[in-house]
């Protein structure tokens, strides 16, 4: 590579001296609706809608964490547009990198490659020089096969995969950094939007590039999952943070962090009633939209069968409900709901229920939550009910999971959904604890479930413990999972001590003497 | 037009010889190569218009210091090129005529701008 000096055009003003912005030394002013897409799902809404044309960008990351992916998504959503691409490769040659864009099922067909790897014959050459510098005897012919090949193809998308790569063609740190600036311009005159990597490491650090770039993308591989982060971006704004990467079969895909306070939308927040007239009693009407509720108590109490009843009434209003269930199969929840009289299967049928399982350890929670956004947003569902807390903390990837939770169901409060949260408590009877998890403050309407043992009977009790957004019962009542559904009793005021679960009947007659 | 003197460029790698062959030519340079010693006594032997040589030492035994010295003796000109910074190899290079030392890799300006300097001190 060396210093080509081609003259600017006459309406670009001359380059800043100090400057290192390759786009402000082009001088065009791009406007903020230009984008040019990334062809990675998820990556165009991390960038608020893709690249800004005519710059150029630094890709960094170690190896395997899918530079090249990127990159073959990069132009092949440029050839699908019919724009000219081209793939400079300094590492891998053009046969290695069609053979592995076949396997992952892009169509490189139209794309123009410029293949500067070395050839086998250098190795079976008897001789290597040693009288000059590499830099001096390569760089000449590499910059001549660039040249050439940009000035006939005029490519509008460039592809480069390692710029490190040159860091061996320069003699100190000033001429590579002078050289790459220059190289950048001179392939953004051309009218190139350029993406580049970099072979990032803690011995050989690429901080010089990432100045030189319009802006960053980071690519990180940790054993749990794949990060994906933008650090600069000039020019726009972007989603910030760490967002949770696949690569897959057919490629890559970013699914951006759930930032709650981005997605705002309209609703009146009305009471959903359960279906169940005492039950409402309690709830003084039922549960509003946009509020999050947690349905607490011990295993097999009745929690999931209360959230679905919920969902059957919706049903029947012809609202569409989600559930995800992290814990129990499939089959076995359907059955269960059909032995108690909700019509799952028939719902799932007329598409008002769509039951979720989530395999343990399989998404990360931005994943979880691009699912749970895609069923809000385009599947228009109304209940979403995550069956349970301590599933969801289980299954998914990753740290600070409740960090998460906590963002998922802000977000789905700004959208006027009602969320049921399933929590459930260890004990089955005892000391009464809300969650053991530290969520309840997210919840707007806690209800609990208990077992009681009366009469060496054991018997199950509902209670409202919190409701923000409006009164609601303060007794504690029985409740009967039969198979004509969920029958909610009178208010058990002859018991006491249901919360410890040492109950008593209160003697009545000792109280109204007193 | 007076022709430009020849370089005698003496080196034991082949690549090295191209390569000073390719940037010394488009100097406009008329050069000789010699590989091994037979090469560079033939180059002495015959009576040319070498005007500076370049010997690389690298490869060569002791033996290479008797031709620097018939080149002394031709008052040709000569650099010696070294495949590392040594005392030993200065000082040898030094009393044998050499005009200087230069360590590999070398810089083709500085190169190109040592040849031409000394083909002008010798006209």
């Amino acid at each position: 590579m060396t210093t080509v000096r081609k003259t600017p055009p006459s309406n670009v003003p001359p380059a800043h001296a100090g400057g290192s912005d390759v786009s402000q030394r082009n001088g065009k002013k791009q406007t903020s609706f230009e984008r040019l897409s990334t062809g990675v799902p998820g990556l165009d809404e991390v960038l608020y809608g893709g690249l800004i044309p005519q710059r150029a960008y630094l890709l960094r990351g170690g190896p395997g964490c899918g530079k090249t992916t990127l990159g073959m998504h990069f132009l092949a959503a440029g050839a699908a547009k019919g724009e000219r691409c081209l793939f400079i490769s300094l590492g891998e040659s053009e046969e290695e990198i069609r053979a592995n864009a076949g396997t992952v099922g892009f169509d490189l067909s139209n794309i123009s490659f410029l293949d500067l790897s070395p050839n086998p014959e250098f190795f079976t050459q008897m001789e290597s020089y040693d009288i000059f510098s590499p830099a001096e005897v390569e760089r000449e012919p590499i910059t001549q096969s660039i040249i050439e090949r940009v000035e006939t193809l005029k490519p509008q998308r460039v592809f480069l995969d390692a710029m490190t790569q040159f860091r061996f063609l320069s003699a100190d740190a000033f001429q590579f950094r002078k050289q790459v600036l220059s190289f950048l311009r001179f392939l953004i005159e051309q009218g190139a939007t350029v993406l580049f990597t970099s072979e990032g490491s803690a011995s050989a650090p690429d901080d010089d590039l990432q100045f030189m770039s319009d802006g960053v993308i980071h690519l990180d591989f940790s054993p749990e999952e794949r990060i994906l982060s933008v650090s600069k971006f000039r020019g726009s704004d972007f989603r910030s943070g760490r967002h949770s990467m696949h690569l897959t079969a057919t490629g890559m895909q970013v699914f951006p962090r759930l930032l709650p306070e981005m997605h705002k939308r309209e609703f009146v927040a009305e009471s959903i009633s359960s279906g169940v007239p005492e039950l409402d009693e309690m709830l003084h009407g039922g549960l509003e939209r946009g509020t999050i509720s947690i349905i607490t108590g011990p295993s097999g109490v009745g929690k999931s069968t209360l959230g679905l009843q919920f969902m059957k009434e919706a049903a029947g209003r012809g609202e569409r409900s989600v559930v995800y269930i992290f814990e129990e199969w499939q089959e076995t929840l359907l059955r269960r709901c059909e032995a108690v009289n909700i019509p799952v299967h028939t719902m799932m049928e007329r598409g008002t229920l769509s039951v979720v399982q989530i395999e343990p350890l399989h998404f990360t929670p931005d994943q979880f939550a691009s699912m749970v956004r895609h069923e809000v947003e385009q599947q228009k569902a109304s209940i979403v009910m995550i069956d349970s807390v301590s599933g969801y903390r289980l299954s998914l990837q990753g740290g600070d999971l409740v960090t998460h939770l906590h963002a998922l169901c802000k977000y789905l409060q700004n959208m006027g959904i009602a969320v049921l949260l399933i929590n459930e408590v260890e004990g089955i009877t005892g000391e009464f604890r809300v969650t053991e998890v530290g969520i309840s403050y997210l919840a707007d309407n806690i209800v609990f479930l208990r077992y009681l043992e009366l009469q060496g009977e054991l018997r199950k009790a509902i209670g409202v413990l919190k409701k923000r957004l409006s009164s609601f019962e303060k007794t504690v009542r029985e409740i009967e999972v039969t198979r004509y559904g969920i029958k909610v009793g009178r208010p058990l005021t002859e018991l006491r001590g249901i919360l410890t679960g040492k109950v008593e009947m209160i003697d009545r007659p000792t109280r109204e003497r007193s | 037009m007076k022709t430009k003197a020849a370089i005698l460029l003496v080196n034991r790698n082949q690549r090295n010889l191209e390569l000073l062959a390719e940037f010394l030519g488009k100097g406009g340079y008329a050069l000789s190569t010699a590989s091994s010693l037979e090469e560079f006594d033939q180059a002495l032997a015959e009576e040319n218009d070498v005007g500076v040589a370049l010997v690389d030492i690298t490869g060569f035994d002791q033996s290479i210091w008797e031709r620097c010295e018939q080149l002394r003796s031709r008052k040709k000109p000569f650099l010696v090129v070294s495949p590392r910074q040594s005392a030993a190899i200065q000082q040898a290079s030094l009393s044998h005529g050499a005009k200087g030392v230069m360590i590999k890799p070398l810089v083709v300006q500085e190169l190109m701008g040592l040849v031409k300097s000394m083909l002008e001190e010798q006209e």
